[in-house]
């Protein structure tokens, strides 16, 4: 949480420098990919993201933006009709560029974003001498951190000078953390984590 | 002796002058002689008062209860025989009994002495009163003669609740006649005030016993014939739901709920008080044990005891010495702690409350169980502890009455104290089992502690079985094969006991009614019957849900003794009080009751009361089987008794019905009409017990008790005997039945039951044989206990030793005390499993000898047995088994001082095998779903650390305090990281299974397989763990 913390500090102290500053928070959904567990699929069950972001302009078609999301969304192994969960959660920090498509003037812009950052996923739930599905790979109370590429776009819609609503579908990608669902003996699991989150936000712009 | 207790003592000082010490053996209690005759008392414990109305010298003598003292007496009219006090002790109501024949003679009245200023009415009556009672609103209840009155203890209103005769001796009496034997009515109020029970007519043998319900204004009557005859002495329950009346626990639902067993008649001893809240009676009834009558009378020599009882079944607990005889109505105080009860002197006064504060003695176990086997011929000793149940320090003497081979040591002492008995069974004679009791004694207990009866079992290498040690009078055996249980009854602690058919473990323990006779399995297998040759109930029991429900209730009079189900009808061969014979009886499971047959079949439902009954296995037939010859066929499918003969002059022993029309009684086969077909002949003696399986069976004889057993199959009856084994000791024989009528005649073993015919003493029948067939298992009911033998015991080579590894994880490295497997060829002739503690060292006829030393043994099969070695040795070992087919060829093995072995028996689902180390964080295995991490304590379970301080012994559980420690420390690694060993040894109550408790420090590398690493002196074992660093 200690390097959670340092990189929103040094978020604001990069947005501090911009000409026009907008703050906001998302809400939405998280769906993650499973990947291939050797005959089954290891994952994340579909949960729920809360963010919050600051964006500065840095011409009339570029911003930059720092972001952190809170994501609720259960690890998760199924196999053989047989499905198994624990309780889990993650927290993400990016820094992404946003290119806007429209002028600065109109009410409403579209845009598309990249950025990247990191990733840390944890594992909540409660650790049980027998675990269902514990021939593919193993629920771990415990915590990991993984780099992220972040892709996505949406569009903003003004609701008055300084008010706006964002809605947005983001792609967070990273590589799949085997500390915390771990792949049992001789099973191998996909590598990459796919996690499509749309979301819906408001904006305050200064 | 009460120990020096001020509380205790000042009262006692206190009457020394005014009261006499009736005796000089340690007493409970004491006595306040009234130099009178007292014919009741009641208990004012608002003004702490306790009246006694004194018959002959019409009084009522006023004893305070805080000294214990007299203090004044009333002078009232003559002949005061009962007295009550009413709520709030506003009124004594003193009936006055006035039915003489000469003068002066009493008058038929009623005094009422309002107590707040002692102003008195007399009320005149029609006839004489007996007894007097008050109910909770302030109503007196008179018994007459000829009635049952309520009475306005103001006014004198009397208004007649029911009339009927109850009878009263005229007086003069003969001299030595007490007033309850001239009144023969007493009364009891619940502590509700709703309920009044009665008796009248007692001491006749034919009772009339009352129950009012003041609620309700209604009274409900009922004859009660019994023998010996009911006194009367009533105490109610709190809330009148039951009642002690005489020997008899009276129901509410107007049955009898308990007798008191083996009562002998009597003429005024008798005397009980119902503690509910503490489900204890407290009372004194004549038997073989208690005084029957006065000093220098037969039986008066006996010591007057105050028995200490459950209040549903009468289970005795303890017997008190008392200093006096009961002679008439007791009485608690509310707090249950002062028991007040007319005696020969006057009043007894038994401070029960106060009970942990005299001396008594009682025995940490009721048994004593030695064997011997091939392997340990020398002496055998075992511990017992002496106690005192109040915690107190008891001198104590022990002994086994200069039994040969049987030392005790010490033979004397304080309690808490230990002994030690040892026993040189080369003294006792071989093949077979000797019991010995071994008396208890005490200069200053006032109780009568049981003996503990020591068996010595001593089987010759012939013989086989694994005897199961379980004390009391055990008096039937079913098995249940779907369950894989057996049940046993056990007829002197009112139970039944459940043991699991594998392990021969106690699984649950199911309370009877009073003496439990015989058992039944329903048609279904789902419920259990149990008869009761004290209790009018037949008790059912859910056999899926180990628990008891609603019992049946046999017709009045009628005590179940046996019981079979059959395809149409449950049918109970119940003792007829009434009339002193046997009538069988039908269960209906939908109403809770049984019903007499009219007839069966063409014969009169007139049969012996020591007859059995029994069910063939598909429940087609039932044969009932008396002691007199006679033998009675009931057909399922005629749904009545359809034969009858006798052909024998008398049988007893075995019996049993096959599904193939054939039966067995005794030695004695009959065929379909009941005709004897031939002999069984068992050798070895008379029959114990037979059990059919399809149809042959199995047979279980024996010479004597002392003797050993033989049990064989029989492929067919006509075939005979097929396999023939002899057994560890004898199967329980039939007895000689005791010649009485009443509440006797179940002292005896097996099914017995009670008669004579004519001048010959009949034989018990005897159900002693439970067949396991899936399991290969014989379940016999034994000398000990019982004993489980294995189904068939083929001709088999001496025992062959292959190998011997670690139990825990199959290391061959292997350290003293570890638990280790051996391996081989015909190491013992049956698969069984020990668990009693002390581990027997002779397991399903096999034993092990390491070095000279016998193994404790755990499990026993052909192919494997477990079992500890000794902590004595180390080095070059050298192994050798025993069998009835003879001694394996020497194995050697070598002992080291420390081979630690983390047990791989750990289960997590379907996973197997698992290391059994637990964290203590969740209190689960470590598995890679639950891994260690950093500042987790872990147990790990392991065996092979040998020798402990201080030292432990091999088959015997490991003591708490102190813990015994490994000698030699270990060293425990994750990863290479030293943990913090806290503790390292035995576990507490187990048997050579030790446990270390070690701290993971921060610091242990993770990973799915790192090494957990246990060193001991050089000795190492590693178990990998998955370990997780965050």
């Amino acid at each position: 949480m200690r390097v959670l913390t340092v990189s929103i500090f040094a978020m604001c102290a990069t947005a501090a420098f911009g000409q026009q500053w907008e703050f906001g928070a998302v809400g939405g959904g998280s769906f993650l990919n499973s990947v291939p567990a050797s005959g089954a699929t290891a994952g994340f069950s579909p949960g729920f993201v809360a963010g919050a972001f600051v964006s500065q302009r840095l011409g009339s078609h570029f911003s930059g933006e720092m972001r952190y999301e809170f994501f609720q969304s259960d690890l998760r192994l199924a196999g053989g009709g047989q499905t198994a969960t624990f309780a889990g959660n993650a927290h993400a920090v990016h820094y992404d560029v946003a290119y806007r498509f429209n002028n600065s003037e109109s009410r409403a812009q579209f845009y598309a974003a990249v950025g990247g950052g990191i990733k840390l996923f944890r594992g909540t739930g409660t650790e049980e001498a027998f675990q269902p599905l514990s021939q593919y790979g193993y629920f771990t109370k415990t915590q990991e951190m993984k780099p992220l590429v972040s892709a996505g776009g949406g569009f903003t819609y003004r609701l008055s000078e300084r008010l706006a609503l964002r809605a947005e579908v983001r792609d967070f990608m990273s590589p799949f953390p085997t500390q915390v669902l771990t792949p049992a003996p001789g099973v191998k699991f996909g590598s990459f984590l796919n996690d499509i989150v749309p979301t819906v936000g408001i904006e305050y712009v200064h | 002796m009460p120990r020096p207790s001020v509380l205790v003592l000042l009262p006692a000082l206190a009457l020394a002058a005014g009261t006499c010490a009736a005796a000089t053996a340690p007493v409970f209690g004491s006595v306040v002689a009234i130099g009178g005759t007292a014919s009741d008392i009641a208990l004012d414990e608002k003004n702490g008062l306790l009246y006694i109305a004194d018959f002959g010298s019409n009084t009522i003598d006023i004893l305070s209860v805080s000294d214990n003292t007299i203090h004044s007496s009333l002078n009232v009219a003559p002949n005061p025989g009962s007295i009550a006090l009413s709520p709030g002790s506003q009124y004594l109501l003193i009936a006055h009994y006035g039915n003489g024949t000469t003068s002066p003679q009493g008058s038929n009245i009623v005094t009422s002495i309002h107590l707040a200023d002692n102003s008195r009415q007399i009320f005149n009556l029609t006839n004489p009163p007996l007894a007097v009672a008050f109910t909770g609103n302030g109503q007196a209840i008179v018994v007459t003669t000829t009635n049952v009155l309520t009475m306005d203890p103001a006014s004198g209103q009397t208004t007649v609740l029911t009339s009927f005769a109850n009878l009263a001796n005229t007086i003069p009496v003969a001299p030595a006649t007490f007033p309850g034997q001239i009144l023969q009515a007493a009364l009891s109020t619940s502590a509700d005030g709703n309920t009044v029970w009665g008796i009248g007519s007692a001491n006749t043998g034919t009772q009339m016993i009352y129950r009012y319900n003041a609620r309700a204004g209604s009274i409900a009557a009922l004859i009660y014939t019994s023998s010996p005859s009911l006194l009367a002495r009533v105490s109610s329950s709190a809330d009148g739901s039951t009642a002690m009346i005489g020997y008899s626990l009276l129901n509410a639902g107007g049955y009898i709920q308990g007798r008191y067993p083996n009562v002998l008649p009597s003429a005024n001893i008798t005397g009980a008080a119902v503690d509910s809240a503490h489900n204890t009676i407290y009372g004194q009834f004549p038997d073989t044990f208690q005084p029957t009558g006065p000093p220098g009378s037969a039986g008066g020599s006996q010591t007057p005891s105050l028995l200490i009882m459950d209040a549903d079944n009468l289970t005795v607990r303890d017997r008190i010495t008392m200093p006096e005889d009961m002679t008439g109505h007791a009485l608690l105080n509310s707090a249950g702690t002062m028991l007040y009860a007319i005696s020969e002197s006057g009043v007894m006064i038994l401070p029960v409350g106060s009970l942990n504060n005299y001396h008594r003695l009682l025995s940490s176990q009721e048994d004593i169980f030695v064997a011997t086997n091939f392997c340990s011929g020398g002496v055998l000793s075992q511990s017992l502890t002496i106690t005192d149940p109040g915690g107190g320090q008891t001198d104590f003497s022990i002994s086994a009455g200069g039994q040969a081979g049987v030392t005790i040591s010490p033979s004397s002492g304080t309690t808490p104290g230990k002994v030690t008995v040892r026993v040189d069974p080369t003294v006792f004679s071989a093949a077979g089992t000797t019991a010995v009791m071994l008396n208890l004694s005490s200069g200053t207990a006032v109780n009568h502690p049981a003996a503990v009866r020591l068996v010595v079992n001593k089987p010759d290498p012939s013989q086989h079985g694994t005897v199961i040690d379980q004390p009391g009078l055990l008096t039937d055996i079913l098995p249940d094969a779907a369950r894989n249980r057996i049940y046993i009854l056990r007829q002197d602690k009112n139970e039944v006991l459940v043991f699991d058919a594998t392990s021969q473990t106690l699984i649950a323990t199911f309370r009877t009614a009073t003496t439990p006779t015989m058992m039944s399995l329903t048609r279904d297998q789902n419920f259990l019957l149990v008869g009761h040759d004290n209790s009018q109930l037949v008790t059912v029991y859910d056999l899926n849900a180990l628990a008891e429900v609603t019992p049946i209730v046999l017709p009045g009079g009628h005590y179940a003794r046996s019981i079979a189900a059959s395809n149409a009808a449950t049918l109970v061969l119940a003792r007829n009080e009434a009339n002193g014979t046997g009538t069988v009886d039908t269960i209906n499971f939908a109403s809770g009751v049984a019903t007499a047959l009219p007839s069966l079949g063409v014969y009169q439902n007139k049969v012996l009361q020591t007859g059995v009954l029994t069910a063939s296995p598909g429940g087609g037939n039932v044969l009932l089987a008396s002691p007199d010859g006679n033998l009675m066929l009931y057909t399922a499918a005629a749904n009545s008794f359809v034969a009858s003969r006798a052909d024998l002059q008398a049988l007893s022993g075995a019996f049993a019905a096959s599904d193939f029309n054939t039966y067995v009684v005794g030695n004695t086969a009959f065929d379909a009409s009941l005709v004897p077909t031939g002999s069984l002949s068992p050798p070895s003696g008379p029959s114990s017990g037979f059990v059919f399986t399809g149809q042959g069976g199995y047979l279980a004889s024996a010479v004597s008790s002392s003797s050993p057993g033989l049990l064989e199959q029989l492929s067919s009856l006509q075939n005979g005997v097929t396999s023939s084994v002899s057994m560890s000791e004898a199967p329980l024989l039939p007895t000689v039945i005791s010649s009485s009528s009443g509440s006797t005649g179940t002292g005896g073993t097996g099914s017995g039951s009670s008669t004579t015919s004519g001048s010959v003493s009949a034989m018990s029948f005897t159900r002693t044989v439970a067949p396991f067939p899936s399991a290969g298992t014989v379940a016999v009911l034994t000398t000990s206990g019982f004993t489980m033998m294995s189904a068939s015991y083929p001709n088999v080579p001496p025992p062959v030793v292959s190998g011997l590894v670690s139990a825990a994880d199959g290391n061959a490295s292997v350290a003293p005390g570890e638990w280790v497997s051996i391996y081989g060829s015909n190491l013992s002739p049956a698969v069984m499993a020990g668990g009693q503690l002390p581990l027997a060292t002779s397991l399903g006829d096999a034993c092990l000898m390491a070095n000279g030393a016998p193994l404790p043994l755990l499990f026993v099969s052909p192919g494997q047995v477990n079992a500890q070695l000794p902590y004595s040795i180390q080095g070059s070992v050298t192994l050798s088994v025993h069998t009835p087919t003879g001694v394996s060829s020497n194995f050697l093995f070598t002992v080291q001082p420390a081979a630690p072995s983390v047990f791989l028996a750990g289960i997590a689902g379907s996973e197997t095998g698992l290391a059994t180390i637990f964290r203590a964080d969740n209190g689960q295995l470590v598995t890679p779903t639950n891994p260690i991490h950093p500042k987790d304590w872990v147990t790990i379970y392991l065996t092979g650390m040998g020798p402990t301080s201080p030292a432990a012994i091999e088959g015997h559980a490991a003591p708490s305090s102190p813990l015994a420690s490994a000698a030699i420390q270990p060293e425990v690694t994750l990863g290479g990281v030293p943990l913090t060993v806290s503790y390292a040894g035995l576990v507490p109550g187990e048997v050579g299974v030790y446990q270390i408790n070690a701290y993971v420090p921060t610091g242990v590398p993770g990973g799915l397989t790192v090494p957990l690493a246990i060193n001991q002196g050089g000795a190492t074992t590693s178990v990998p763990l998955r370990v997780v660093t965050k």
